[in-house]
């Protein structure tokens, strides 16, 4: 082990150690230790087999998509999990977003799945990346435009209501201002 | 004349229309006397809530622009909620003159329709409208006399008189947007009867069109897309004709 690797795997379990107890201590937000976890978890590794430094080398394409779309489901996954649990976000919408990450997230654990989709459709590793993205962005755009059209529908019934309340609550304001004026004339 | 059809109610949806509306209550009150009025205010931008606010009628505020399909819904619930049976339509701008509402009245009163539509194209003459939009009216009313197995000239006519289990309907279901040649479609579905007489328009007294230029080949087509949908839709069993109690 030479020094940098050292320096690397004592930094990076500082790191993960800081980060593990934090989260634990809900003093950080959530998202936020488990992405400096992640963090740490990559120098440990790197301080053993600094093999996976090659993976930013020019020279494995494959790992280097791998290892950006693994990133891509991480953020996807957690900032979904986090709109979750402060409520900024319902289960509903949330489902589709938790699909996306899930796949890509399969897709870059298990090469051999990448492998059978090409084999199976003939697109590479990177293009059926881009497609799932591609297709689960019109899935939630399609989601958004029936969800917007439901809203739309309710907002008008409850403008409707609400007109029609306020136009019973002068009739009454009237009648009340009408017998009140006539109280005092007599 | 107006004792012909007791309960009877004017619906008046106004969207900016603060110069047209106060002559226009004034000759209801002259020529449908005793017949309330309620004006459905669709978030206008002008005057016309404090005009409103003057004109000693009923009238309803929306709080967000709904169109004219969605003002007329609130009236119709309206004059469900207050129990009328029959609601006559004027618009806002002017164009249907109240005195031609006795035409449509005489028709409602014979008993056997539903709807009753005053169409520009039955004869009588007067304001029609510029050529290329009547070019547009005349292929939808073919289109639309096709779908409903009945002769329709004025499909886009918003001069129209509702009884009470229309009136029930429209309350359920009403098109938002360009909603005249939809309801025709939608009412001959399930199953109630309209039928066309002869009316006079004018020009409108003031304000502006909705429609706008090139408006008239998006209404076309906003239409065409309407009924195709409608026709994919299934009959919505509950508010058929013959399901709607007639009332009273």
């Amino acid at each position: 082990m030479t020094t940098p690797q050292m320096v690397s795997a004592f930094v990076g379990a500082l790191i993960l150690a800081f980060s593990v107890r934090s989260f634990f201590r809900h003093k950080t937000q959530r998202f936020k230790a488990l992405f400096w976890a992640a963090i740490g978890v990559t120098m440990v590794y790197a301080g053993f087999r600094p093999t996976i430094i090659e993976v930013f080398g020019p020279d494995s394409v494959e790992l280097r998509i791998r290892l950006i779309v693994a990133l891509l489901s991480f953020i996807v996954l957690t900032v979904t999990l986090e709109a979750i649990r402060i409520s900024r976000m319902q289960e509903q919408y949330a489902f589709l977003w938790l699909v996306t990450g899930v796949l890509l997230l399969a897709g870059c654990l298990f090469p051999d799945l990448a492998t059978a989709l090409e084999s199976l459709t003939g697109i590479s590793y990177g293009m059926a990346v881009l497609v799932v993205i591609f297709v689960f962005i019109l899935l939630m755009l399609f989601h958004f435009s029936v969800a917007l059209s439901l809203t739309q529908g309710k907002l008008a019934q409850v403008a409707r209501e609400l007109a029609l309340t306020e136009e019973r609550l002068r009739r009454v304001e009237q009648k009340r201002s009408k017998d009140k004026d006539g109280g005092q004339a007599e | 004349m107006a004792a012909m059809l007791p309960n009877t109610i004017v619906l008046i949806p106004a969207y900016n229309e603060e110069a047209s509306i106060g002559p226009l209550l004034k000759e209801v009150a002259e020529h449908l006397p005793g017949v309330p009025v309620c004006v459905i205010n669709d978030c206008s931008g002008d005057g016309t809530a404090q005009v409103l606010e003057g004109a000693g009628c009923a009238y309803l505020n929306l709080p967000c622009r709904l169109g004219v399909g969605g003002a007329m819904q609130a009236g119709f619930r309206y004059a469900l909620e207050q129990g009328y049976d029959y609601a006559i339509r004027l618009d806002g701008d002017g164009q249907h003159p109240p005195s031609e509402g006795y035409a449509l009245v005489e028709r409602m009163a014979q008993g056997d329709a539903d709807l009753v539509v005053g169409s520009r194209f039955l004869g009588k003459g007067g304001y029609t409208s510029s050529a290329a939009r009547q070019v547009g009216i005349a292929g939808l009313a073919t289109f639309l006399s096709y779908a409903c197995r009945q002769q329709i000239t004025d499909p886009t006519s918003g001069f129209q008189m509702v009884n009470r289990p229309t009136m029930t309907y429209f309350a359920h279901r009403y098109p938002a947007e360009y909603p005249e040649p939809e309801t025709l479609a939608l009412l001959s579905r399930q199953g109630y009867r309209f039928v066309e007489v002869p009316a006079v328009f004018r020009e409108r007294q003031a304000g502006k069109s909705s429609i706008r230029r090139w408006g008239t080949l998006y209404y076309m087509l906003r239409v065409c897309v309407a009924l195709f949908v409608d026709r994919c839709r299934a009959v919505d069993r509950r508010f058929e004709r013959r399901r709607v109690e007639t009332g009273t």
